[in-house]
């Protein structure tokens, strides 16, 4: 938990009260739908190439695989990042009932 | 209407999407249809003509995500957008990835450009079963939309039509409407207001990228009165914010205008061999058997013994020395006589019987052997699958797997490789790798004559290999270490695995010859006239003698001096220079010598480019770090095998 309330520096889309379902993408679990929450913006250059591949605050994710590589789909596309990348952005879980 | 005779139209997009593919159509020209970011590494341009009098200039651009650039070459893709006024900009996406990839049509057209929008694969869209209202997208973007699967040719001579009209002004472009909110409209005006000249894009465009702290628009703008105070605007302002905001607000409207004319079906469309093959070549054990496979029967069968073997045998046992060398010489004893002259066409050095059999009879058949092995490899979706499993293991040393691209190009021409570096995205990572590819990787024919001399001999093969992992290990390591910079990160958009296309492999292993005959080939001849001159002037005397120096050290005669001189002409010509050496040589002195051959300078083709990429400084810097190193390297092996009783 202490990790997932670290300092936020980011509020985009619609703020709601509690950021406890926030974790970072490498934290998320394998074959699970995530929303991007947020991209950490202290790295312009990671942050200016994921907005450049449409990996923005709002978008569905799936994590495929975590080792070696971090291995996740966007729309229908299929993305490699590494730990470095992958601990940039913060994600959700997307609700069943939403 | 505007009244030309000949139209720039540019093509843009995401690597593979199927632009080169699209370029081809539209010109009957080939430039390389690629997997990964960066193939089209040199612009492609190619003519098309549209009736009996206009004529169409089709400009083929490097992979290009956002007008917002981060690679060297999709900087270069902004410089031609800014610098060319084309008369149209095609902008080519992937259909079924048309959300993500819209942002970059709603930033062409914020830009004033005249774009046409080209859903390609549309065919792989509809077998997701989905499909899109292409007249309604049309009307709501107010550019031309088209349907295109470029790899059969469908939609193409829409696509040209479509083209003409908007090369003739006969389109109307509307304004887009997008609104990036109070705060940043404002500044926008502002910045807009500010700018004075005429430009290639709309001054919207030029104020956002201001705005987001663009590298190269300040440059751009050099000339502008109020430079300072755009400057000062942008420096204001939070561009990591903006950056963040310009994107959500296109991804927003893209989303918003695709989702009301997408038709999506939940079908799932993957077929079971697909993911076996992700599965596989996703997986960390498995995949270092598939790089096995492929080293085994790509480079040691196909590459090493086919092409370094057999073809090189053939061409030069039977073509050259049998045919060519023979009547080479007798004509030009007969013209020359015994002069000086004759030397610098024919015998030993001249530039027929040794420059130009070098590269036909021993590079030749390697380099192509190896250019098609890449190219299936590359077009499979392979590679990119290859650089995220080395990822991890790259980082060490470094760099990121995005650099076993160039590395592995490497193993064919060190040169090309060099060139390739520009794909890389930090100016670290472009120096370690050129630095690597100088001292470690041995280019294709340089690996054909080492694989035929060691070949004998599977300890010493292993001895030579491991030798330079070790090498290629401990540089990277050092490197690492002392190179100042940030440490690269990785990220790659994985293709999916497909079925390599005979006629793009082929095409594109013609395309690379093509370059290698054009650019690399006439350096052979050049060397050929540098040697001649070297041995008249007896400058070549006294360099292979101070070179003879080094080589007693390591254990080796002294006949190794000319041959490590001969190897900065050409890599290979020293290698193939060895073969002479054979016999007179016990096992221990051939690893040792292919081991300091391997890490000696590159060749003169290699290091040229190494100053255009890197600048003179550091491919200077490069050159003096490498020749005592791979002494150095030479002697300590030599020692160690001494001591282990190898003869």
């Amino acid at each position: 938990m202490r990790k997932r309330m670290r300092k936020r520096t980011e509020n985009h889309g619609k703020e709601t009260a509690a950021y406890s379902g926030r974790i970072k993408l490498i934290e998320a679990s394998i074959g699970e739908k995530y929303i991007v929450e947020s991209i950490d913006k202290d790295d312009p250059s990671i942050l200016r190439k994921l907005c450049s591949m449409g990996i923005l605050p709002g978008v569905e994710v799936i994590v495929r695989r975590k080792k070696p590589t971090i291995i996740f789909e966007v729309y229908h596309s299929r993305f490699a990042v590494d730990k470095l990348i992958g601990d940039k952005i913060y994600v959700k879980q997307l609700q069943p009932h939403s | 209407m505007k009244h030309k005779n000949n139209y720039k139209t540019l093509l843009v997009g995401n690597p593979n999407v199927g632009k080169s593919a699209l370029f081809y159509q539209l010109t009957g020209k080939y430039a390389s249809v690629s997997n990964y970011p960066g193939t089209t590494v040199s612009i492609t341009s190619g003519k098309m003509s549209i009736g009996e009098h206009h004529e169409v200039e089709i400009i083929d651009t490097p992979g290009f995500y956002n007008m917002m650039t981060i690679t060297e070459e999709e900087k270069v893709t902004k410089q031609i957008i800014l610098d060319e006024h084309p008369d149209a900009v095609i902008h080519v996406v992937d259909a079924k990835n048309i959300e993500r990839m819209l942002p970059l049509t709603l930033q062409l057209i914020e830009a004033d450009l005249p774009v046409i929008l080209v859903l390609n694969m549309f065919d792989e869209l509809k077998n997701r079963g989905m499909d899109i209202q292409i007249s309604h997208l049309e009307h709501d973007l107010g550019i031309p939309v088209v349907e295109t699967v470029a790899i059969k040719g469908e939609g193409v001579s829409n696509l040209i039509s479509r083209i003409t009209s908007v090369a003739e002004g006969r389109h109307t472009y509307e304004k887009l409407n997008v609104n990036y909110g109070k705060e940043l409209e404002e500044k926008i005006a502002e910045i807009q207001s500010l700018i004075k000249g005429d430009y290639a894009v709309s001054k919207r465009s030029i104020a956002l990228l201001v705005l987001q702290n663009d590298s190269d628009i300040l440059t751009y703008l050099k000339n502008e009165p109020q430079l300072k105070e755009i400057r000062k605007i942008a420096e204001e302002g939070e561009a990591a914010e903006t950056s963040l905001s310009v994107s959500h607000v296109l991804h927003n409207l893209a989303s918003s205008i695709i989702k009301e004319h997408i038709k999506k079906s939940t079908k799932k469309q993957k077929s079971s061999f697909q993911s076996l093959v992700d599965k596989v070549t996703f997986h960390p054990v498995f995949s270092l058997f598939i790089v096995a496979i492929i080293l085994y029967y790509g480079f040691y069968k196909f590459v090493g013994q086919f092409g370094a073997g057999f073809l090189v045998d053939f061409i030069e046992a039977n073509i050259f020395e049998n045919y060519i060398n023979p009547s080479v010489n007798s004509f030009f004893r007969s013209v020359l006589g015994d002069t000086i002259f004759f030397n610098l066409f024919a015998g030993e050095y001249g530039i027929i019987t040794l420059g130009l059999r070098y590269a036909i009879a021993i590079v030749l058949p390697v380099v192509s052997t190896f250019f098609l092995l890449f190219s299936v490899i590359e077009d499979s979706g392979y590679l990119v699958r290859l650089s995220m499993s080395l990822d991890r293991m790259f980082k060490k040393i470094g760099l990121s797997g995005r650099s076993v691209i160039p590395l592995i190009l490497g193993l064919g021409c060190g040169t090309m490789a060099t060139i390739v570096t520009r794909t890389l995205e930090t100016k670290r990572e472009r120096f370690v790798v050129t630095f690597l590819l100088a001292l470690t990787i041995p280019c294709s024919a340089q690996l054909g004559v080492i694989l035929g001399i060691l070949g004998v001999s599977f300890t010493a093969l292993s001895i030579w290999f491991f030798t330079i992992l070790i090498i290629f290990t401990f540089a990277g390591l050092v490197l690492n270490r002392y190179t100042k910079g940030e440490p690269a990160t990785f990220f790659m958009e994985i293709p999916p695995i497909r079925w390599p296309k005979i006629g793009n492999v082929l095409a594109k292993t013609f395309n690379r010859l093509k370059w290698y005959a054009l650019e690399v080939i006439p350096i052979f001849v050049y060397a050929s006239i540098l040697i001649w001159v070297g041995k008249i002037t007896k400058i070549f005397e006294l360099l292979t003698g101070l070179l003879a120096y080094p080589a007693n050290w390591a254990g080796l005669p002294d006949q190794m001096g000319e041959i490590f001189l001969y190897g900065f002409f050409r890599r290979d010509f020293g290698a193939a220079g060895m073969y002479d050496l054979t016999d007179v040589m016990t096992l221990r002195e051939l690893v040792v010598a292919t081991v300091i051959l391997t890490l000696f300078v590159p060749c003169i083709a290699q290091f040229s480019v190494m100053i255009k990429e890197r600048g003179t400084k550091t491919a200077v810097l490069i050159f003096l770090a490498v020749i005592p190193f791979a002494f150095l390297v030479g002697m300590i092996l030599n020692q160690i095998l001494l001591l282990w009783g190898m003869a």
